[in-house]
Formats: structure tokens, C-alpha cells, sequence
């Protein structure tokens, strides 16, 4: 029970910060239901639906990527880090709780306003509740793309000037809240390379909507991603003895 | 003992953080590590705290080999980093509960916990107050207090009443000797030689990367060749073949007698500005031949 415990620390330190500065869950909730007014008002019912799975899958990205992310760092720079390597806490009991702690703040107020929207849209409690398992993947995935790069920096005292940027490149720019079949071929395709692309649209097929690519070729992409990013990331992510 | 380092170093580059550090702590027992700026204190303690791996040498930390054995090491430790510190909006109740669960407490307890130890700390008041209205005194104690409120055997404190009031270095040092009296042993580094003096069953003085002098508090001043000191004006030239320290517009000369203090004083027609006894500051500067 200790390590539930342990993993539950480290969560709840990162929640006082969203408790006392309940802005940013107030900006996010506000971009939800901004984005899907936009969408809904050009595309109807169907963008709906797509953006249902996007905002789902993307929370859960920019959980990992951004704010998690940005936590780990942040702890690298103020001692944090030295201090729970310097205790019976694990590596994983640590991750696990960065990324709980910054999860929760965004599952209690943005998921349940997207799942409304996508019950609205006709997408079944059982595809919401793969979209959700989705977006815990989303969660990691992220994470370790962003700790790949973040701990590779020398000097990283402003941790958000990358993870920011890697965001916006990574949900902005590639078809994401666009559907890669507007791309022809072979854009198309290639487009399943991108980490974002193939979640989103492994999301439109959970929730039995048409997809781009064939299930496994976004899940193939998102199984190589992990791999090589959770690699890449447990390279640098030295739990003491540096 | 509880901690063991012998001939422990690690290098930076071309640089070496800590060279030669051998020292052995007993159970129950504050230790303190004293030394200048780049000494090598904060190297010496990360490598005990497992954060570091040693380039040469070897320690143990109850037992444990730092190295093969980090992660018993690990469990029976707590660390209070140097410049750590809380800031934001999280509250000293908060900082202390976070830091207790991290190791295993459950919320209830662990709030039982930060109570105890907030109260000797002397910061119970002011709990519930956000960091960034707290002076940085207040805030180091409660950094102070969510190290030695986790339960274990060996707390390491770097630096931990670095910029905190008298009567709050005070509460610091008390809770440290509570922890001690305990039976922990507190191992803490510090550049206040006067704390290490109230405080301290051992001192260990490094200097560039290497332990110097070591013992009781007590015998590393009864060892110096000199009883008294005065700090007096200086006059042209530093007094031959008198220890002293020269202080720019003023000196500090040692001597072993009163009678012999004044005596200097006399045929140097200067005037004193301070006398007394010397203490672990004067063992430590006479140990680094400082001049």
C-alpha cells in the first residue's frame, strides 16, 4: 500500500498548484467548448464527432506532454529531483505521479465536457470509454517524446519554451483536427508516421467512426513511437548515481 | 558507524568536487561537514545521498555500500538538498504532508506528522499561509521540517539554516538535536561555525576536495596553540612572527595567554577593537592556514 501512497505524494503536490491557480483549468474548459462551438458551427454533428476524439486523445497529449513534462523538469532544476531520488520513491512511483497529478485536474473538469459533447454526437459509452483508455496513451506517449528532448537540454530553466513549441508542432500543423484524407496519396500515408495523426485516427476507429488508415497501421505507429520515445527517454532519465 | 567515507572523490571534467573525504560518523551523533565555498561539501553529500557515484573511495551509510547498495541506502535516509526550498502557493501544511507521503504515509497520517513537527519547528501558525507571503526564514523551516518529519536513520541537511534568523537557526538546531537524542544521526554541512559549535558532537573541515581535521568541537580548539584573540587596528605592517589574520584596516592576532595578547597589543601601540577566547572558526582558519 506504501507505494500507492508514495505515487499519491508526489500527485498531490502538483495538484495544490492547479487547486490555487484554477485559471488554467477555467482557460482549458474554455478552449473546449470554443473549439467545438467553431467546429460544430463549419462541420456539424460529424465534426462533432471528430472533434470529440480529438479533444479526448489531445487532453491526454498535452497532459503528458506539456504539463508532466514541464513537472519533471521543473523538478530537475529545483532540487526536487535529488531529493526523492535520496528516498525509497522508484522512478516509476514518481512518473506514475506526475502524471496523475496533472491528469486529475483535466479529467474532473475537460472529460466530462467532451464526453457530453460526444454522447450529444451519437459516439457509444463503450467507444467513449476506449477514446478515455486512448487518451491515458496519448498521456504516455507524450510524456516520453517530451522528456526525450527536455532532459537532453544542458540547461533547461525555461522548460515551457520546448514544450510549448513541441506541442504546437505536434497537434497545430498535422492532421489532427483535420482528417489526413484530404492529403493525397503519398501524403496520405506518410501522415500515419505522425504520433498525433495515427492516435486521432486510432480514436475515429475505436468510436466506429471511418478512419484514414487501417487500425493497425496507426496502432503500429503508436507501438513504435512509445518504443523508441520510452528508449530515448530512459536513456537520459537517470534516477541518481549520475 | 552510521556513515563511513573513505578517500571518497569525484571528478567534473578535469575537476575534482570532492579528492579525499574520509570520515566516519556514529550513530546517533550530529556530524557536521564545515568548509569554504567549493570545498566540496555538497559533492561529499550527494555522493552519500546516492545522487552522485563516487570516481574513487567508498562510503557506507548505515552499513550500506552508497554504490551496490543505493537502494537500502535510500530507505533509511532523508535529504535536504542545498537551496531547496518551497515557493508558490503551497503552504508549509501542505509542503510537509506532500513530502510525507512521498514516502509512504497515508494523507491522515501524515498530517498528524506535519503538525508535530510544523509546531517544533515553530511555524504551526502559519500553516495554512502561501509561500510567497512567507519570509524565507519561515519558508526554510518548513523545508527543514518536511526533512526531519520522514522517519529515518540518517538525515543529511545541506546548508539548512542558510538564510534563516537567529531565533529560527535556534529552532532548527533544537529540532536537529531532538532528532539526534532519538537516536538518528544528522549529518549537515554548514559555513556558521558557530552553529557547529552548539550543535555539533563531531565536525569534519574540508578544504579543496580533502578532509583536514576532524574531532569534537571541544578538541579542535583545545588543539590550537593559541587560548585568546583580538581583532586590532592594524598599523603598517602585519606583526612578525605573531599569528594573525589580516583584515584589510584591521588584524586578528592570536596568543596563547591574556597577558601575551597584550603584550603584543603594547608593542604594536595599536588598540583593541574585540577580545575573547577562540573558538572552531579560529580552529578551522588555523587549520586551512588561512592568513
Amino acid at each position: 500500500m506504501k507505494f500507492v501512497w508514495r505515487i499519491l505524494g508526489v500527485a498531490y503536490g502538483q495538484l495544490v498548484v492547479f487547486r490555487r491557480q484554477w485559471m488554467w483549468i477555467a482557460q482549458s474548459l474554455l478552449s473546449t467548448v470554443g473549439l467545438v462551438v467553431i467546429f460544430s458551427m463549419w462541420g456539424g454533428w460529424e465534426a462533432l464527432r471528430h472533434m470529440a476524439v480529438v479533444l479526448l486523445v489531445i487532453t491526454g497529449w498535452s497532459v503528458g506532454l506539456n504539463i508532466s513534462a514541464q513537472s519533471i523538469g521543473w523538478d530537475r532544476v529545483s532540487n526536487e529531483y535529488e531529493r526523492r531520488v535520496a528516498s525509497p520513491l522508484t522512478p516509476l512511483e514518481y512518473l506514475l505521479g506526475s502524471v496523475l497529478g496533472a491528469f486529475i485536474p483535466f479529467f474532473v473538469s475537460d472529460i466530462p465536457l467532451v464526453v457530453l459533447f460526444a454522447t450529444m454526437a451519437g459516439i457509444r459509452v463503450q467507444g467513449i470509454l476506449l477514446l478515455i483508455l486512448l487518451s491515458l496513451v496519448a498521456t504516455f506517449l507524450g510524456l516520453f517524446l517530451s522528456l526525450s528532448v527536455v532532459l537532453r537540454i544542458r540547461n533547461p530553466m525555461n522548460i515551457s519554451a520546448v514544450t510549448n513549441p513541441l506541442q504546437t508542432l505536434t497537434t497545430m500543423l498535422p492532421p489532427v483536427y483535420y482528417t489526413p484524407l484530404l492529403f493525397p496519396e503519398p501524403l496520405r500515408t506518410a501522415c500515419a508516421a505522425i504520433p498525433t495523426t495515427a492516435l486521432v485516427d486510432l480514436g475515429r476507429a475505436l468510436s466506429g467512426q471511418a478512419a484514414a488508415y487501417p487500425v493497425w497501421l496507426s496502432a503500429a505507429s503508436i507501438v513504435l513511437w512509445t518504443a523508441i520515445t520510452f528508449t530515448l527517454m530512459k536513456y537520459r532519465f537517470k534516477w541518481g548515481h549520475e | 558507524m552510521s556513515v563511513e567515507a573513505f578517500e571518497l572523490g569525484k571528478k567534473f571534467g578535469e575537476t575534482w568536487g570532492a579528492k579525499n573525504i574520509t570520515l566516519s560518523v556514529g550513530k546517533g551523533s550530529v556530524a557536521v561537514l564545515a568548509g569554504p565555498n567549493g570545498a566540496g561539501k555538497t559533492t561529499t553529500t550527494r555522493i552519500l545521498t546516492t545522487f552522485f557515484k563516487p570516481d574513487k573511495g567508498w562510503a557506507r551509510v548505515e552499513g550500506f555500500d552508497v554504490v551496490k547498495e543505493y537502494r537500502e541506502v535510500r530507505k533509511v535516509i532523508s535529504y535536504l538538498p542545498q537551496g531547496y526550498g518551497m515557493g508558490g502557493d503551497v503552504t508549509p501544511e501542505e509542503f510537509v504532508v506532500s513530502a510525507l507521503m512521498t514516502r509512504g504515509f497515508s494523507y491522515f497520517e501524515a498530517r498528524r506528522e506535519a503538525r508535530r513537527w510544523l509546531e517544533a519547528l515553530g511555524i504551526w501558525e502559519i500553516r495554512g499561509r502561501r509561500a510567497w507571503v512567507l519570509s524565507g526564514g519561515e519558508r526554510r523551516r518548513a523545508v527543514v521540517a518536511s526533512a526531519l518529519a520522514v522517519p529515518a536513520s540518517v538525515y543529511f541537511l545541506d546548508e539548512p539554516t542558510a538564510g534563516v534568523d537567529v531565533e529560527g537557526r535556534y529552532a532548527v538546531l533544537k529540532a536537529v538535536r531532538e532528532v539526534a537524542s532519538s537516536g538518528a544521526t544528522v549529518f549537515m554541512t554548514t559555513h556558521n561555525l558557530a552553529e557547529a559549535q552548539v550543535a555539533a558532537d563531531e565536525v569534519f573541515f574540508v578544504n579543496s576536495g580533502t578532509t583536514i581535521a576532524s574531532g569534537k568541537p571541544s578538541t579542535l580548539v583545545e588543539a590550537l596553540p593559541y587560548k585568546f584573540k583580538a581583532v586590532v587596528d592594524k598599523r603598517n605592517h602585519l606583526p612578525e612572527g605573531i599569528r594573525c589574520i589580516d583584515l584589510g584596516d584591521k588584524v586578528v592576532i592570536y596568543a596563547r595567554t591574556r597577558g601575551e595578547l597584550y603584550g603584543i597589543v603594547e608593542e604594536l601601540r595599536t588598540s583593541i577593537h574585540e577580545m575573547r577566547e577562540v573558538d572552531l572558526e579560529d580552529a578551522y582558519l588555523n587549520a586551512v592556514k588561512v592568513r
